[in-house]
């Protein structure tokens, strides 16, 4: 009974890297809705201008991929079974990521080739960092699960993504390969989306509900099945210039919806034996990723371009990332503030009780409607369903925040 | 999967009588040679573990909910508590061990046992002055066994 004063976090612990990067992410999902609402027209800009571009980057970069570093940065190495390597290896990225993202925004906005370099540059070196971080954690035992690699995939088709901007830039580099600029935009839209941020959410849903599965259920076949489909996709979409072949229209969101399937079969079965994570939470990322199915099937369906279809994939994503965010933050407050003091402060709440803030139903249903607008208006090329989903969802990231405000509040408890 | 045998005890009608428990704890403990007494009481009983620890036994609390507190104790022979932890979802088992530790006297070890590497424990535990070491099971299970560093 004779224990040491309170202390803070531990020094060592992840959850606090993890946090900074959810409140990044916020910040980063509440600015881009509220550009959507006021500009609903950006994304359909023909040729892109800099406002979209920026958008664009905000909401992949600012918001998606954030989100998916703070929930990786914990949970990673409880799948790895090792500490994470270095905590000041995430704090470095931590910090190119928050520097690298406004300045490649504004360099985007105001066109400026240099501020984008800087800009980029921060923000590769940030994720070179991550890449390094994770790979000194793993063991040899654990390196090869199916989650873990969807995870490495994931990362995989972030670097080939952020390598082309680059070749783009560099005419004589992409010359050499023997294909147009349009071709590796292509490659660069798909290596972001399905290959990024779609298999990124993926693989941290999967860890998450491996973690609440208490029966012991763990990604397996369904998992490898939907890896290596979705690998093939990503390598059909490199290699039949989808910009180019109206085949790919529908050929590679069929593939994709087929590896989808198999990934969904995995998640089920884990979650079927998680029923204490069964709430709103889990129906905004239930949703969101069923969401992914519906519109893979319904552009291999239709034969809708990549440049309707990949975005629709997008909002479904941001509703999922809205879900797992709302499930994972309240265990990253416990982790900060309470579990320093368990067994000393009886008036702390437990994590249970955190996790399950009131009032989260009508985040779930907000959410959900949100995202099927800004899908639908993605899909129909039509402004005012962007517009309509944006300011939906803003409500409901903002309803979030509200609902999680005993969590939040301990975040101000003093030492 | 928890095999010892458990005798419960709810104390909160004593309490809310104005009775003292002690009395009715300590003689539940009389013939607990094995297996565990699992104390159901309204707040943290914090003076108790000292007298537990006096008479060989070790405390593990958990706050169940607002006025509800469950008290698994046991007498062992190498003073080692154990917790199989492996049914709860994370970070149920965090919570568990820091409680748990918190009660653990000097000598006193916790041997718990969860379904992950409890990874962020390890930073917890050793700010509080524990020591401890992990090894996974052939099952794919983890035990890590939890004692109190003791300064010269």
């Amino acid at each position: 009974m004779n224990a040491p004063a309170p202390a803070a976090a531990p020094p060592r612990s992840p959850a606090a890297i993890s946090l900074a990067f959810l409140a990044f992410a916020f910040l980063a999902l509440l600015a881009a809705l509220a550009v959507l609402v006021r500009r609903p027209d950006l994304p359909f800009a023909s040729p892109p201008g800099g406002g979209s571009l920026a958008l664009a980057h905000l909401l992949m970069l600012g918001w998606a991929a954030a989100a998916l570093f703070g929930i990786a940065y914990t949970v990673v190495p409880v799948m790895l079974a090792a500490r994470l390597h270095s905590p000041r290896l995430a704090r470095a990225h931590f910090l190119l990521h928050a520097a690298g993202l406004p300045w490649l925004a504004l360099g985007l906005l105001a066109g400026s080739p240099a501020d984008i370099v800087i800009g980029g540059g921060a923000l590769v070196a940030g994720i070179v960092l991550f890449a390094l971080n994770v790979m000194f954690t793993a063991t040899a035992r654990n390196r090869w699960e199916p989650a873990n690699l969807t995870l490495l995939a994931a990362l995989f088709w972030l670097c080939v993504s952020a390598v082309i901007p680059w070749l783009v830039a560099n005419p004589a580099a992409f010359a050499a390969l023997g294909r147009d600029r349009a071709w590796l935009l292509a490659i660069h839209h798909y290596a972001a989306v399905p290959g990024f941020l779609w298999l990124g959410t993926l693989a941290c849903a999967l860890l998450l509900a491996r973690q609440q599965a208490t029966g012991g259920a763990r990604p397996a076949g369904g998992t490898w099945f939907g890896l290596a489909l979705a690998q093939l996709g990503l390598a059909a979409a490199a290699a039949l210039d989808p910009a180019a072949t109206p085949l790919a229209h529908r050929l590679l969101p069929g593939i994709f919806f087929l590896a989808g399937l198999g990934f969904a079969a995995d998640l089920a079965r884990m979650i079927r034996q998680a029923p204490q994570a069964r709430g709103p939470a889990l129906l905004l990322a239930g949703g969101g990723l069923g969401g992914t199915l519906v519109v893979f099937a319904w552009a291999a369906a239709t034969g809708t371009p990549a440049s309707a279809a990949l975005p629709a994939v997008v909002a479904a994503l941001h509703v999922a990332l809205l879900g797992l965010a709302a499930r994972f933050l309240p265990f990253l407050v416990w982790h900060l503030r309470c579990a320093p003091r368990a067994g000393r402060r009886a008036e702390l709440p437990g994590p249970t009780q955190l996790a399950r803030p009131r009032g989260l139903e009508p985040l779930a249903i907000a959410g959900l409607c949100g995202g099927a607008y800004f899908a639908a208006g993605s899909l129909a090329s039509h402004p005012a369903g962007i517009q309509i989903g944006a300011m939906v969802l803003l409500v409901a990231a903002a309803w979030l925040v509200l609902a999680l405000r005993p969590a939040l509040r301990l975040l101000a408890y003093g030492d | 999967m928890n095999e010892i045998m458990e005798t419960i005890l709810d104390v909160r009608p004593l309490l809310a009588g104005g009775q003292e428990p002690l009395a009715a704890i300590l003689a539940a403990l009389e013939g607990l040679e094995s297996g565990t007494l699992l104390l159901r009481v309204p707040f943290e009983p914090l003076p108790l573990y000292p007298a537990l620890a006096e008479r060989g036994f070790s405390a593990a609390p958990f706050r169940v909910g607002p006025d509800l507190w469950e008290i698994t104790i046991r007498r062992d022979a190498d003073g080692t508590c154990e917790l199989d932890l492996r049914d709860l979802p994370p970070p149920a088992p965090l919570q568990r061990v820091l409680e748990a530790s918190a009660s653990l006297g000097r000598g006193g070890r916790l041997c718990v046992h969860t379904r992950f590497h409890p990874v962020h424990l390890l930073d917890h535990l050793e700010q509080r002055g524990f020591e401890c070491e992990s090894e996974e099971s052939a099952a794919g299970h983890w035990t890590t066994r939890i004692w109190r560093i003791i300064q010269a």
